[in-house]
């Protein structure tokens, strides 16, 4: 446990102080155990993954022994070569650079998963916490942190309550990478949109006046969701529908109602103003927010006709890795952009961009 | 970072080479490189225009800010030596400076869009990019004591060895290429020129029939004749991505060099036209080829080894014949070595040998 990070009461926000292994609240007395040196908050047992629990136990047993690039290489990547290339790129956070963050900024990556964006994060913030639901996923981070001799950088296991540990106005930013559409999921009695506005409300507490959000997203109307890509529930163009029709479809089809809301980029405007939040940027990412090679700012219509004028023709060609995986959707992109451009009308591409990054500033 | 340079940038804009007024506001463009590489890179928009101003490229680890650094003080070298012959074509340095905590390299935008296939043909570009190899080694050309520049050729073939565990058959092949290579340069001295040293397609940009060259950071004030052109005749081949399987790179080395296909024609006149124009000898191309290849499977496992330590780890393909490879075992086993080792094999006595056909390509008529 890191002593010189400040962690509060998750429910009254009183400091918490070091006891038996534990941190313990004087004020309500609570207990909040402490596992490898992580600090859990965490109200459950909760495991989400891309790989099983029992291969994420071999993963962080290789990590321990053999280093952490052999136990995701060696370990698993032969089970799931997209996690593998998702976890190491530190290059999927480069929109780190569009923010003011120097060596005095602290920073929250809520939702963190394996801790790509964390850990780059901490090569230029003073002080990074790493947050995430599931156990396995801080601990490999913690893991990886060691070896790496990352000092600045705190894995903390838990928000999945949407409480946080962490007083208010503690932070220069938060991060929510591919979070925000299932704020709906920890809030269920909560209607979705509302479930997040809750959500955005609390983090906004924790950042200081000023301070930013950034969120790692997909755009409801994404060109790669209108050629039939699933939603998060797995069902194809449900996110394109009416909400109400899009529930009643979920429920048909999977029996489960649809929380996990995504919009438009007008959407996102309405709803992190709403939430508190102003001077939103936008930001295209291509191929995908998760991993993308362009960043294309969306409102500035001079360098968005540069990219389709001169970046876009050689999108293929241009992007190092993955130029494969992307193939058939550039084709479709490009017929469809061809006939956008034909019709004077290549700068409405901006609204079908399927990754959005969005910087937006505490109100 | 970027909101911390833009504010910096204008408070002392009338003091940078950029010719436009101080704009109101700038916005970034990012694009992706690749992770050897070690950089993120930013085009920079001055209020709504719609060419780029200025780029920007920030390390991400300690050993890039070295190279970027170098690269800085590349261009400013060849700005002072070169400025008559490819002046035009190089990027004009603004700033190399720590912004927010970190450095940060900024330039003049490049024009136009990165090579392609869409953007001229392979005989263009082959004819092009050899023109301009010329001219930036008859600026550059300049002369040092052979037996020292061998001793540092032997060191680096030595590392490369070491690093490798190349067998003696390899290790012998690497000697036989460093003593023709000697043989084919009498006297006590010889020429050095000017190499980019990452002359892939994503190195150049082009704009209506202007080429510009960017990304110096691996370049050398001095280093071996035919390194640029050998490079870019083979990277011109290589697929778009990194992580295309590793045969497909030896496909290219194949169609450039091994075969005799129109490519591989159109790479030996160029070979022919540019030792012509330096007054160097051909007959020693096969060595400069194999000596560019061992130099870049050792750049190439640096970078990587570099990114990875600092904890961007690399996508790296599966090899050829081993499908499945522990981690320290495909760190080494990337495009370049298995360029060097498939070229090595050509060179052995039972292929066909490379060298007489590089040699016979001087008598062919043009």
């Amino acid at each position: 446990m890191n002593d010189s990070l400040s962690l509060v009461c998750p429910t009254c926000k009183a400091a918490l102080a070091a006891e038996d292994g534990s941190l313990v609240c004087p004020a309500c007395a609570a207990r909040y155990p402490v596992r490898e040196g992580i600090p859990s908050f965490a109200s459950r047992d909760f495991y989400w993954n891309e790989v099983s629990r029992e291969q994420m136990a071999q993963v962080i047993q290789a990590a321990q022994e053999s280093g952490w690039q052999t136990a995701i290489y060696d370990v698993l990547r032969p089970r799931n070569s997209e996690v593998y290339a998702t976890i190491g790129d530190g290059r999927r956070a480069d929109w780190k650079y569009l923010l003011p963050l120097d060596t005095h900024s602290r920073a929250l990556d809520l939702g963190c998963g394996w801790g790509a964006a964390a850990m780059a994060l901490a090569e230029v913030c003073g002080e990074v916490v790493a947050m995430d639901a599931t156990w396995e996923r801080v601990h490999f981070l913690q893991i990886r942190r060691q070896q790496q001799g990352v000092r600045n950088l705190w894995p903390i296991h838990g928000g999945d309550t949407l409480t946080f540990p962490f007083p208010d106005g503690h932070f220069d930013l938060v991060v929510l990478v591919g979070v925000l559409e299932w704020f709906g999921e920890s809030y269920p009695e909560l209607p979705p949109r509302e479930a997040q506005l809750k959500a955005l409300r609390n983090l906004r507490a924790l950042l200081k006046p000023g301070g930013h959000l950034y969120v790692g997203i997909e755009n409801r109307f994404g060109y790669d969701y209108l050629m039939g890509r699933p939603d998060h529930n797995g069902v194809p163009f449900v996110g394109l529908l009416p909400r109400r029709l899009a529930d009643w479809v979920s429920r048909r089809r999977t029996g489960e109602p649809f929380r996990t809301y995504q919009y438009s980029i007008k959407g996102y405007r309405d709803l992190l103003q709403a939430a508190g939040f102003g001077q939103c940027q936008f930001y295209g990412d291509l191929p995908q927010y998760r991993h993308p090679h362009y960043y294309i700012p969306l409102q500035e219509s001079g360098a968005f006709g540069y990219f389709l004028a001169q970046l876009w023709p050689s999108f293929t060609e241009g992007t190092p890795e993955r130029a494969q995986d992307y193939r058939l959707a550039y084709r479709v992109a490009n017929a469809g952009l061809s006939l956008a451009s034909r019709l004077r009308l290549a700068g409405l591409a901006r609204y079908v961009v399927p990754g959005l990054s969005i910087v937006a500033q505490r109100s | 970072m970027l909101p911390q340079l833009t504010e910096y940038l204008l408070q002392i804009w009338n003091d940078l080479p950029l010719e436009r007024r101080r704009p109101e506001r700038v916005s970034y463009l990012g694009m992706r490189t690749d992770i050897a590489d070690g950089y993120s890179t930013w085009l920079a928009f001055a209020d709504r225009d719609s060419a780029p101003l200025f780029l920007v490229q920030i390390p991400r680890h300690a050993a890039a800010t070295t190279r970027l650094g170098h690269a800085w003080e590349m261009l400013q070298w060849l700005h002072q030596t070169a400025a008559q012959t490819v002046g035009r074509s190089l990027l004009h340095p603004v700033l190399w400076d720590v912004v927010a905590g970190g450095h940060v390299l900024v330039t003049t935008a490049p024009a136009g869009q990165p090579l392609t296939d869409n953007n001229g043909s392979a005989a263009k570009r082959i004819t092009e990019m050899g023109d301009w190899l010329i001219q930036l080694a008859a600026a550059t050309r300049s002369s040092y004591d052979k037996a020292q520049v061998r001793r540092d050729l032997e060191n680096e073939m030595t590392r490369v060895v070491e690093r490798f565990a190349l067998t003696p058959t390899e290790s012998a092949t690497i000697e036989r290429w460093i003593a023709i290579w000697d043989a084919g340069m009498p006297g006590s001295h010889v020429d050095l020129f000017a190499a980019h040293g990452n002359l892939c397609r994503r190195s150049i940009w082009c704009a209506d029939d202007r080429l510009t060259i960017i990304n110096w950071e691996q370049s050398r004030a001095a280093a071996l004749p035919l390194h640029d052109l050998l490079f870019f005749a083979l990277a011109y081949l290589f697929p778009p991505t990194r992580h295309a399987p590793l045969a497909n790179f030896v496909r290219a080395l194949e169609m450039a060099y091994l075969e005799d296909g129109p490519y591989a024609a159109l790479v030996r006149r160029t070979i022919v036209r540019y030792c012509a124009a330096l007054g160097l000898s051909c007959s020693s191309a096969d060595a400069h080829l194999g000596l560019m290849l061992a130099r870049q499977a050792e750049r190439e496992y640096e970078e990587l080894h570099a990114a990875a330590n600092a904890g961007y780890l690399p996508l790296l393909p599966d090899g050829a014949s081993q499908p499945r490879r522990t981690y320290q075992a495909a760190i080494k086993d990337q495009a370049w070595i298995n360029l060097l080792r498939a070229f090595i094999r050509a060179c052995t006595p039972a292929a066909r040998p490379i060298p007489s056909r590089i040699r016979t390509a001087a008598t062919l008529p043009q």
